[in-house]
């Protein structure tokens, strides 16, 4: 890589690690693998910068990897793990209204299967439209809908009052 | 508040500090070099030839410094664990075990796996060097190439094992064996000058009476970082892996050889 596009490369990622941490930590639900996530990410985008720099939507072709390799990281054995229908027990309940509706939205997030999170991620928080997550997941748009919908159920029961005006 | 707010809410701890992007960079502009490195250990057997005439040319020249206790009698409660008449294949599968053993106790979640691709265990004869080519006359050599993968991450090992065939066991002072018990004391006047400022060579006391010596060379295309464990019992094992490789530290690679099970029988 020449010393202009690494120069390139590095503006890139510095005006954008503290959003892909982000998105990668509501991904996975801790900052350890987030951090390993993004690492894996950057690496990659290092090796093909040459060409992705040239993507009509960079930032997109950048969650997308983000994404695959939070869905790869889930399929190695010391990293899966299972997604239970039930919310784990919270002991230290927080006596402040606010804050146990973003803890028990936390415990929500947690609690669903990877590839839905996922979705509920890129469709609510990185804002990518449903044919956009279809295609980076390989699934139908229908399916995307579908899962939005009831990421967007399990939301609500969170925080009813902020997310009534939300589509699937 | 938008739905995007909400998540972001979410995040209900802080972060930690994210490592530095140009330490990311830097590891990646020497990812070519450890992909060559990969090349040549999954390679065939001449390739093995030129990783072992690394070791040979990289190899401790002279004889300034020799292990306390070389000719000193084997560890009995060792030798008396191989069966006087292990067959090869069984001092194989020995061999095998004691580094998975070794290794797992260094890193428990650890999975390994042997790159040759004849082979179901990790150690095999290397001809070459079994007297054939005069190189380790009087010695046999065994050599193990392996992919380590934890969860912290991967790395790839080259072990070798030369073992002295018979008793009584000779003070090594010449040839290959000299060199490999030498220590780095004749390397740097006597071997290949490296090509950069950047080789290092260390030597130390190591466990149960062995003498350590921990080399790191770089060539024009490679580099190699060398663990050398010289037994009082007279046998060597050497350990070589890519010095950008951090899952295993040079003191972990130690720890691992330094069983005088390795050159005894």
């Amino acid at each position: 890589m020449r010393q202009a596009e690494e120069d390139e490369y590095r503006e890139f990622v510095v005006a954008r690690l503290d959003r892909l941490r982000r998105t990668a930590y509501l991904l996975c639900r801790d900052w350890h693998t987030a951090d390993d996530l993004v690492s894996i990410t950057l690496a990659r985008l290092y090796r093909t910068w040459t060409r992705a720099r040239q993507a009509e939507n960079l930032d997109a072709y950048v969650r997308a990897m983000l994404t695959n390799a939070f869905l790869d990281e889930g399929r190695r054995p010391w990293r899966r793990e299972e997604a239970t229908t039930e919310p784990p027990d919270r002991a230290d309940a927080s006596p402040y209204p606010a804050i146990v509706d973003r803890a028990e939205l936390a415990d929500l997030l947690t609690a669903l299967p990877r590839r839905q999170r996922a979705i509920v991620v890129l469709r609510f928080y990185c804002d990518m439209p449903v044919a956009e997550v279809a295609q980076l997941l390989g699934v139908s748009e229908g399916t995307v809908k579908s899962q939005a919908a009831r990421g967007l159920e399990i939301l609500r029961a969170a925080a009813p009052h902020v997310v009534q005006g939300e589509k699937a | 508040m938008s739905l995007r707010d909400i998540l972001d809410s979410s995040i209900v701890e802080e972060p930690p500090p994210f490592p530095d992007i140009d330490e990311l960079i830097a590891r990646e502009r020497r990812r070519p070099r450890r992909r060559r490195w990969a090349a040549a250990v999954t390679g065939t057997a001449g390739v093995v030839v030129a990783v072992l005439g690394v070791t040979v040319v990289t190899g401790h020249l002279g004889s300034a410094r020799t292990p306390s206790g070389v000719g000193a009698e084997p560890d009995s409660s060792v030798t008396a664990s191989v069966p006087p008449d292990e067959t090869p294949e069984e001092r194989y599968a020995r061999l095998s075990e004691l580094l998975r053993t070794r290794i797992a106790a260094v890193l428990p979640e650890v999975a390994i796996r042997s790159y040759h691709p004849d082979y179901s265990e990790l150690f095999y004869e290397y001809p070459q060097l079994d007297g054939g080519a005069g190189a380790f006359p009087g010695y046999d050599a065994l050599m193990a190439m392996l992919g380590v993968t934890a969860p912290q991450g991967s790395m790839d090992l080259s072990v070798f094992i030369v073992r002295p065939l018979a008793p009584p066991r000779p003070r090594p002072t010449g040839g290959v064996m000299g060199r490999l018990f030498g220590g780095c004391a004749g390397e740097w006047s006597t071997a290949t000058p490296p090509v950069s400022g950047q080789d290092t060579c260390e030597d130390r006391e190591g466990p149960g009476g062995t003498a350590v010596s921990i080399a790191e060379r770089h060539f024009e295309n490679e580099s190699f970082l060398m663990v050398t464990v010289a037994f009082p019992e007279g046998g060597v094992v050497t350990v070589m892996t890519d010095p950008a490789a951090t899952l295993l530290s040079p003191d972990d690679l130690v720890e691992i050889v330094a069983d005088p099970g390795f050159v005894a029988g």
